[in-house]
């Protein structure tokens, strides 16, 4: 499946050195139009499910929770770099639910240590690079 | 709508519920969820994870139990994994890194660890044994506090946030201005 770019347009702003780029590209989903025809057994009902199937690019990103400005940054050159790299499966939708995820997810790396401060880890790496 | 940088610091708080910080960076998590903020991760963030996550895992037990370097890569694999794949699953969260020349990097990085040098702390314990002694240290930005600051710079973000006290050294400083350095 594959993005059809319907419009994109920019600005561009400079403040002293600095020069600020904002790129607009609005995106659809390509429209695709399918027909198929199912054999219904004799006697049973026709349900909902028999007719509509999962179309292959529902589990594409819902990225409408999405605000505007976030959209406006393209970082798919480093996401398809990252999940390469990794081994990730694609596609990975955005949800919000991801950030809940996140919560306490190295929990068990500090297996013994209960409380802990990871901004003094931080800095105690940090110094002896 | 601000886009703002976590230091590594921020989302290793929100990855470990002992920390001492861990509900103020949910409380940031959450923010981005609700749209304020567009979080923007370098790969020098998605480095130090990855040094914090080797450092750490390697007195785990099950590396304990058959210490092999096979065994420590595994388990260090397995928990970035996780983490990036729930991160790209992120709303609000965008993996960049600034178009700069490294001369645009490495100079100012070194101009500022020039210009500041915060303070000498003293401790009246040894930080290794914690016995009695006279230890002193320097209490400054060091390179890589000053790296992430100047990326966060190049990228535009409006707003850097860490927990790291040494930043506030940098709160006032007219070159990383307008991004505001906020250490909460």
């Amino acid at each position: 499946m594959s993005d059809e770019i319907v419009a994109k347009n920019g600005t561009e702003t400079r403040s002293g050195r600095r020069i600020i780029i904002k790129e607009i590209i609005t995106e659809v989903v390509r429209k695709t139009e399918i027909t198929k025809e199912i054999e219904v057994p004799e006697g049973k009902p026709i349900v909902e499910s028999m007719l509509f199937e999962p179309l292959p690019y529902a589990k594409v990103a819902n990225v409408s929770n999405e605000s505007p400005e976030s959209m406006s940054i393209d970082d798919s050159e480093c996401r398809k770099e990252l999940i390469r790299l990794l081994g990730l499966q694609e596609p990975l939708g955005r949800s919000a639910d991801a950030f809940d995820e996140l919560d306490g997810l190295f929990d068990d790396i500090v297996e013994a240590e209960g409380k802990v401060d990871v901004t003094k880890w931080v800095r105690s790496l940090r110094s002896r690079k | 709508m601000v886009f703002a940088y976590l230091d590594t610091c921020v989302w290793l708080s929100a990855l470990i519920s002992g920390d001492s910080n861990h509900q103020t960076a949910l409380s940031v998590f959450n923010d981005a969820k609700q749209g304020k903020y567009t979080i923007l991760v370098t790969h020098h963030v998605l480095c130090e994870v990855l040094d914090v996550l080797k450092e750490k895992l390697v007195t785990h037990h099950k590396v304990r139990t058959k210490p092999s370097t096979q065994v420590l890569e595994e388990l260090v694999k397995e928990k970035f994994g996780e983490f990036s794949a729930r991160l790209l699953r992120s709303i609000n969260v965008r993996i960049k890194n600034p178009y700069a020349s490294a001369h645009q990097i490495s100079y100012p990085t070194f101009s500022l660890l020039w210009k500041y040098f915060g303070t000498i702390a003293h401790d009246n314990t040894c930080p290794i044994c914690r016995n009695p002694y006279n230890f002193i240290k320097c209490d400054t930005v060091c390179e890589s506090d000053l790296l992430h600051a100047l990326l966060a710079w190049n990228l535009n973000c409006d707003l850097f946030i860490t927990f790291d006290n040494d930043f506030r050294q940098l709160q006032n400083e007219s070159s990383l201005l307008p991004m505001i350095i906020q250490v909460l």
